[in-house]
């Protein structure tokens, strides 16, 4: 049954994106009925777990257009991204995400996805949260792999340095 | 020694190396700090964010998406909860009638109820006589039909013994014409008496 399979992944997306867990289950049933709505425009040649979060991600699209966030919109590219990521080294000055423990580092991790840029946050969360191979991203959001890559790249980096602010 | 890229240290990380690129990598890690460092905390830094703790889903709502998409069932229930309950209040009404038919009448209630077992299985007996009568009817009726077509066979042969087989045809196709002429003619009259009505 297709809700019962995907509830948890689309929760855990949704939630991440929203934050509010009444409006993460609301918007949650509203992709199901969505996915519902449309079934027969489903082509079975893409596969069904793509389809349904371009459909959520389009609901997100719909929630923050209407919000009318004033932050990066989800579906524009960020200012100065190129196909081509930068060329980044490593910090010589040591981190303090490792002294962290595991569990306050998760609850930091949590606060800081929402700072996020909403188009990181995504891709982030379908990566790193929902497990989603780079392919599979790109075929959700038709973008370039590249700048798929790139964009998740930047969304850890960013997450890293929002980490080592001082609270 | 130049240090390695961040995106070559994620790719690793995300197991996306093989082969000599892994190789390299472990290699430059094992003799470059700086480079261990960036990579324990990025290490550190996916496994948090990998197991982060799962947004927990309500027990109902693979039930509340689905009330939304097909309310019917809903109605259904609704109906078979109507049905259950005329039953009820079918069983009540006899009960009581029966508790009340028992105190007016003052025989004890469960001589009542074995006179009225006797008065149902008494039924119940003359309605499967009547069956059985009925079979036997249907069976004879199928009987003498049977010998009446075996007869009519029978004067068919006779018939086509006397006749030649030109004849035959001419007569088989003769009937066959009015049969259909007349289901044609037939069909017409009561599409016209239709829409007469209409």
């Amino acid at each position: 049954m297709i809700v019962r399979r995907y509830q948890q992944p689309v929760l855990n997306y949704i939630g991440r994106m929203v934050r509010e867990r009444e409006m993460a289950l609301d918007f949650s049933q509203e992709v199901f009925l969505k996915v519902y709505a449309s079934l027969r425009s489903y082509q079975p040649q893409f596969k069904f777990s793509t389809w349904l979060f371009k459909i959520a991600s389009n609901t997100m699209i719909d929630h923050w257009r209407k919000k009318k966030v004033p932050t990066l919109s989800i579906d524009t590219q960020p200012e100065g991204e190129e196909d081509c990521p930068p060329i980044q080294l490593p910090d010589q000055n040591p981190s303090i995400i490792r002294r962290y423990e595991l569990k306050e580092l998760r609850m930091k991790i949590d606060a800081a996805i929402d700072k996020l840029p909403l188009s990181l946050r995504e891709l982030f969360v379908w990566r790193h949260v929902n497990g989603f191979s780079y392919e599979e991203m790109a075929e959700i959001k038709g973008l370039p792999l590249g700048t798929v890559k790139n964009r998740v790249f930047q969304a850890k980096e960013l997450l890293k340095k929002l980490l080592e602010e001082p609270s | 020694m130049t240090c390695l890229k961040l995106e070559k240290l994620y790719a690793y990380l995300e197991g996306d190396l093989a082969g000599r690129e892994k190789k390299a990598v472990e290699e430059h890690v094992a003799s470059c700090s700086a480079c261990r460092e960036a990579l324990e905390e990025r290490r550190v830094l996916l496994q948090a964010a990998e197991t982060l703790p799962a947004f927990e889903v309500p027990g109902d709502f693979v039930q509340a998406v689905m009330d939304k998409i097909a309310p019917a069932p809903e109605r259904s229930k609704a109906k078979a909860a109507g049905w259950l309950l005329a039953a009820a209040a079918g069983l009540t009404t006899f009960a009581v009638a029966l508790v009340a038919t028992a105190l007016i009448t003052g025989h004890n209630l469960s001589q009542l109820v074995l006179g009225l077992n006797r008065f149902l299985w008494n039924n119940l007996q003359g309605l499967a006589s009547v069956l059985t009568k009925g079979a036997k009817y249907v069976f004879l009726t199928f009987n003498v039909l049977v010998q009446i077509a075996e007869k009519i066979l029978e004067i068919l042969k006779d018939l086509t013994s006397f006749i030649g087989p030109e004849t035959q045809i001419v007569l088989f196709g003769t009937t066959a014409l009015l049969v259909l002429g007349g289901g044609f003619l037939w069909s017409r009259r009561l599409s016209a008496e239709r829409n007469h009505e209409e």
